[in-house]
């Protein structure tokens, strides 16, 4: 039986933009880039390039135009572009700063360094002598494991339910399960002394 | 653990799960409170995670820059003037059977284009974002798979193999009509029989010694000869020598 997202506004104005009604893409921006850039920005980092990758993701948007078909949510469909955008920054990230480490020090490079830093810090004792909470938070949850990070802040923040989760990374519903009780092991563990401050 | 310990930590997970449905009521005041009362376990369980939450919501939320979509929208438009003009041209352009949707194509590609080289002055960037928005290819079905057999087939001793499998077939050729060649079809013929072909050459040297220094003396020689097998030629040879020098006709033993 073929479910219905007649009551999703995100799809209904998807297909209107489909049929011709360019007005329907500007209020698809206007009601969705704020939690695009959200979503990237907790993927991610905060960093200055983010209204890139969000014009990235409508570009993709774009492109889909024709092909798009009312299988789920909207805010779905979108969040496994973004996903799968933000996987591949990451990837491109990493390959950039490893071709820098092998030679070229650009500055670039040295941008493309400092944004590994942040995204990929693993280290929350370092903030932890900062005495930043927010920054040893940050720093845990960009230690995951993509498919746990997202699944986490899809979760945690974006307050989806598991199902939609599950649509977002392609996964089943007890794997997305199993993901973030992964996850949040992780941080436990990894932010045990600001744990035990918490419960002091 | 008992009974009530794992319904509790079920109801946990149920709560960590529905951020949406939770009333905000914290878990500890509600029917559970008998339960972690005498629960040390769960009790530090829920503390556990009410601390993790409580970390994970002490993160800002993401500063949104002002004017976001309105950026957003103005770097993907396109000039009004410009896309009717196009529209109205492609329009006129599109034979019958052109599949829908072809000026929606069209015109977002080149907004796309537009974008990128608003975007991205650099020429490295714009390989990047290039290579980046690249259309997706269709791959054939299986070829992963086929990548790797012929991958493994070239790497491992299989592939090495495989690579010489017509030298090894014609050495093994060789050798096999090298053997044949040198294996002896007859039998070697037991030492008695040898005896029987050929007489000891130790013995007829004897035989000649004997006679050189005449210890053998006609009919001596004659008996002694007629032990011998009547058909070797060259005893019979021997023993007429021996008879003419005795001035007599060889016999035959």
């Amino acid at each position: 039986m073929e479910q219905s997202f007649d009551d999703d506004e995100g799809v209904r104005w998807m297909l209107a933009w489909k049929a011709g009604d360019e007005a329907a893409f500007d209020r698809l921006v206007e009601r969705y880039s704020p939690q695009v850039y959200a979503l990237l920005t907790r993927f991610l980092g905060p960093r200055d390039n983010r209204e890139d990758l969000v014009q990235e993701v409508f570009l993709r948007l774009l492109r889909n135009r024709d092909r798009y078909e009312p299988s789920a949510r909207f805010s779905t469909f979108l969040y496994r572009i973004v996903f799968n955008l933000a996987v591949n920054h990451t990837q491109r990230v990493i390959q950039r700063a490893e071709g820098s480490l092998h030679g070229r020090h650009g500055d670039e490079d040295g941008e493309q360094l400092a944004e590994l830093a942040d995204d990929r810090a693993s280290a929350p004792f370092e903030s932890l002598e900062q005495d930043d909470v927010v920054r040893a938070v940050r720093s845990a949850i960009a230690s995951l494991p993509e498919n746990q990070r997202m699944a986490l802040i899809l979760a945690k923040y974006e307050e989806l339910p598991y199902a939609e989760i599950a649509g977002v990374l392609g996964s089943s519903e007890k794997a997305v399960k199993s993901l973030i009780h992964r996850a949040r092991e992780t941080l436990r563990e990894r932010l045990a002394p600001f744990l035990k401050e918490e419960l002091a | 653990m008992n009974l009530e310990c794992a319904a509790f930590r079920r109801e946990l997970q149920h709560s960590l799960e529905n951020h949406a449905e939770r009333s905000g009521a914290p878990l500890r005041d509600l029917l559970w409170h008998r339960h972690l009362h005498g629960c040390l376990d769960c009790r530090e369980l829920l503390s556990a995670e009410e601390a993790l939450e409580a970390l994970l919501s002490s993160l800002p939320n993401p500063k949104l820059p002002p004017g976001l979509a309105q950026r957003v929208l103005a770097r993907l438009s396109r000039p009004a003037g410009a896309q009717a003009e196009l529209d109205a041209l492609l329009e006129l352009d599109r034979p019958e059977s052109a599949r829908p949707g072809l000026a929606g194509r069209v015109l977002a590609h080149l907004a796309e284009e537009r974008a990128l080289a608003r975007r991205n002055p650099q020429p490295v960037r714009d390989l990047d974002v290039l290579l980046e928005l690249a259309r997706p290819v269709e791959i054939p079905v299986g070829l992963a798979e086929r990548v790797k057999n012929r991958t493994r087939a070239s790497t491992g001793t299989r592939g090495v193999l495989l690579r010489w499998r017509w030298m090894a077939a014609a050495a093994l050729l060789a050798l096999l009509l090298g053997v044949y060649a040198y294996y002896p079809r007859n039998p070697q013929p037991s030492p008695m029989v040898a005896m029987q072909d050929q007489p000891d050459p130790a013995l007829l040297e004897n035989l000649l010694l004997l006679e050189e220094w005449e210890l053998l003396q006609g009919g001596d020689l004659e008996v002694l000869l007629s032990t011998l097998p009547a058909e070797d030629e060259y005893l019979l040879d021997l023993g007429a020598e021996g008879a003419t020098e005795q001035g007599g006709q060889p016999k035959k033993g």
